[in-house]
């Protein structure tokens, strides 16, 4: 199956790019990069990891228990990386024939023309 | 004041017992694996103070909770279509098997009811038993099979089962077009919705009389439309199985065929009636598809 990632997904696998996270660092995270415009409730967040991981994009790596809490760190897996990194070419591809005159007369001019 | 250390410990031991008792949302098993990581979150996430969950965490709780326990895992959408079709097809067929016996019960205190019809409804479900274990079991051609010979032993008159012909209908194009070794299982529990459904059947023939007098009366199909779209937020091969039961209601209403053997008809009804519920039905089942595939594409995407 083609991995297709919603707007949720793509922000909490960007917020494992610098490292491990446990959920409240990644909901924080995920509204900085998103800049407010995905904010988790901590309910959706734990959808999202559990279709990140059944995917094999995050693995759980570390455990522990803070102030009587129980904190699960997620981190990217190589899976998980490379179908980031696919989705944002994906997007800037796409941003690219709005903003850029040039790539979308050439992107016009390919599906136009005959093989 | 009134803060200080142990009025905060306090705030958050009754916001935990509060949150604690939403997380029963979720399947047990679920809050054994997850529920201490998800409450550590929310009390992370909570201001100080707060003793009572935020409306917004409350909702996002509850509806994955839902979720959680009910809907699919995720999947192509071609295995949730097939999946919620052959769901379709367990209602009606357990739809159909309810009425008989029902009918069967009836013609039980008529005095003196002819031993070969009650045979002959007996035959009827039976067949119906057969295909829905063999449904249950993932076994899709026998059970196309017992469905087509269902229809065709004389043990149903009046007019064409609709119910049945519609589910042999999709059995068959569901043999043809899965190719895949493995046999798809469909859980019997889903029968749970046949009761619903003849019941909104009945209410509907209540409300309606068999024909649209006025306005008001299209209300009913539309909170029949309403209830089921409810469903969507959990689980888009509930609206795709509702659909299925909808083509078979709109056939009833509008072709009146006798059935294949000692089948016969209401004196003086031509064979197709176009009447206002074909239409409405019609409308149903196509929205109702229509939002299960959106649904279903949807549960595709991580």
């Amino acid at each position: 199956m083609t991995i297709q990632l919603r707007s949720p997904s793509y922000f909490v696998l960007a917020a494992l790019l610098d490292g491990a996270l446990h959920g409240y660092v990644i909901i924080k995270r995920v509204e900085a990069l998103s800049d407010g415009a995905v904010r988790l409730a901590a309910g959706s967040l734990y959808a999202v990891l559990d279709r990140l991981a059944d995917a094999g994009l995050v693995e759980v790596v570390n455990e522990e228990i803070v102030n009587g809490r129980a904190r699960r760190y997620y981190a990217l897996t190589a899976d998980g990386g490379t179908a980031l990194q696919d989705e944002a070419a994906r997007l800037a591809a796409a941003a690219k024939v709005v903003t850029n005159a040039t790539a979308r007369r050439r992107a016009i001019n390919t599906a136009v023309s005959p093989a | 004041m009134s803060g200080g250390p142990s009025k905060r410990l306090s705030d958050e031991t009754v916001l935990a017992r509060r949150y604690r008792a939403l997380l029963r949302a979720y399947p047990k098993a679920w809050r054994a694996e997850r529920g201490d990581e998800l409450l550590g979150t929310l009390l992370d996430a909570a201001e100080p103070g707060r003793q009572r969950p935020s409306l917004r965490e409350s909702a996002s709780i509850l509806t994955q909770g839902t979720r959680e326990r009910f809907g699919p895992r995720r999947r192509a959408p071609g295995e949730v279509w097939s999946e919620a079709l052959r769901i379709g097809a367990l209602v009606l067929l357990g739809q159909t098997v309810a009425s008989t016996l029902l009918f069967m019960l009836e013609f039980l205190d008529v005095p003196g009811s002819p031993a070969a019809e009650l045979t002959r409804y007996g035959a009827g479900v039976a067949f119906g038993i057969a295909a829905m274990v063999a449904l249950v079991l993932g076994q899709t051609v026998v059970t196309t099979a017992l469905t087509g010979l269902w229809i065709a032993a004389p043990v149903m008159h009046g007019e064409m089962p609709w119910q049945l012909v519609t589910a042999f209908l999709i059995l068959a194009g569901l043999s043809l077009a899965d190719r895949t070794p493995s046999r798809r299982r469909t859980s019997a529990v889903w029968l749970v919705v046949a009761p619903l459904v003849l019941l909104l059947g009945f209410g509907f023939n209540q409300m309606t009389g068999g024909y649209f007098s006025s306005a008001s009366t299209l209300l009913y199909p539309f909170a029949l439309l309403l209830a089921f779209t409810a469903g969507v937020t959990v689980d888009p091969r509930l609206p795709i199985a509702v659909a299925c039961l909808t083509v078979a209601m709109m056939l009833n209403v509008t072709l009146h065929v006798p059935s294949l053997f000692g089948g016969a008809t209401i004196e003086g009804l031509s064979p197709m009636e176009l009447r206002p519920q074909t239409a409405v039905f019609g409308a149903i089942a196509v929205v109702l598809l229509t939002i299960g595939h959106l649904r279903a594409r949807r549960l595709a995407r991580i």
